[in-house]
């Protein structure tokens, strides 16, 4: 088994920083963590969409898509960032490794 | 005239200055105390990062602790801030969604931070700082930040808190704030320098953090046609901050992420 844990930094058009920490096991998403200055309303839907991440390859072209199905079931709005850049700030990790 | 509130709640430590945003925030949703502008500043000396943010990417732990800086994750989204004892204003806004109605920019979220920050802006006129509003969430003053804010809402009530910088402290911010990789050179602190503006350096004459105080008191008071009544906090307020304060200092809360 692989275990990996991935890391990017994506700078947003407007100046935010979205930092995507990921654990990884045989390509396989085990944690996802996304941090950073942006804003997100409500707050703890981070989580929600950071769960909705679990399980899925990390090399899935659905990545975005399951960020934008957990944005939209737990309403949050999000100011400063979009999904397109969570969805980039993943792909630059999924990258990371060496 | 809405009938509003004016705090000057004075120093206090991040913990309690935190949890009191939250228990204005709260009692407000519950309609137990009305619409209140809160000012404040910080002692000790402190940190506080956003809701989203990373405590062990953001923040040197070492650092704060040898140089006897608090850390707070704030319940707000946005960046860590350095909040020096003596260099920096912070003020609370807590407002329902209906009481912002009136203003015409307010439809969404970045709409409420322009209109919030446009009061802001008002009583930075009366100090003769020409400010403007720069979205997502920043005051500038001749493309320099001067003030950043943030927002969090529960129950159609608005909690929008934000930084007045009076002077800086670069050096010791970037000791305690984890600020990119970059080797922290004197060209780097001098970049940031030129980034940043404060309210002591716009402002030519002598003035005191009261005369402060007061300016953003009366740019709120016009800008929303509110009656301002100076008054302290309610027995209730106070009760619940302390309650909330031990959230806020616990070490769960503090590096949730």
């Amino acid at each position: 088994m692989i275990h990996l844990q991935l890391r990017s930094e994506y700078k947003v058009k407007g100046g935010k920083l979205i930092k995507v920490t990921l654990e990884v096991e045989n390509d396989i998403i085990k944690k996802a963590v996304i941090a950073g200055d942006f804003f997100l309303y409500p707050e703890d839907a981070i989580e929600r969409i950071e769960r909705a991440l679990i399980g899925a390859n990390l090399n899935s072209s659905n990545l975005k898509q399951m960020i934008a199905e957990a944005v939209r079931e737990s309403g949050a709005q999000l100011l400063g960032f979009s999904v397109e850049d969570v969805a980039e700030a993943l792909k630059l990790a999924s990258q990371s490794r060496v | 005239m809405l009938a509003w509130r004016f705090l000057d709640t004075g120093e206090g430590d991040a913990y309690w200055n935190m949890a009191l945003d939250e228990a204005i925030l709260m009692l407000r949703s519950e309609e137990i105390v009305p619409a209140t502008l809160r000012v404040y500043t910080w002692k000790p000396s402190a940190v506080s990062i956003g809701y989203f943010q990373s405590l062990e990417q953001e923040v040197d732990l070492e650092s704060c602790k040898n140089l006897g800086v608090d850390v707070v994750r704030r319940i707000t989204g946005g960046g860590a801030v350095y909040h020096e004892r003596d260099g920096e204003l912070t003020y609370s806004l807590v407002v329902s969604e209906e009481e912002l109605r009136a203003k015409r920019y307010f439809n969404d979220i970045q709409g409420s931070y322009r209109v919030i920050c446009e009061a802001l802006v008002e009583g930075l006129r009366k100090l003769g700082v020409n400010a403007e509003f720069r979205p997502v969430n920043d005051i500038i003053v001749n493309g320099r930040k001067i003030s950043g804010n943030a927002q969090t809402r529960r129950r159609g009530v608005i909690l929008q808190h934000g930084t007045l910088l009076l002077r800086t402290d670069i050096p010791t911010m970037f000791k305690v704030l984890k600020v990119s990789r970059e080797k922290v050179s004197d060209k780097v602190i001098k970049a940031v320098e030129d980034r940043v503006t404060t309210i002591y350096r716009e402002v030519s004459s002598n003035i005191t953090l009261g005369d402060i105080k007061d300016a953003l008191r009366r740019g709120f008071t016009e800008y929303f046609n509110a009656q301002m009544k100076s008054t302290t906090p309610t027995q209730a307020e106070l009760d619940l901050a302390l309650e909330y304060r031990k959230r806020f200092a616990s070490w769960s809360w503090i590096a949730k992420r």
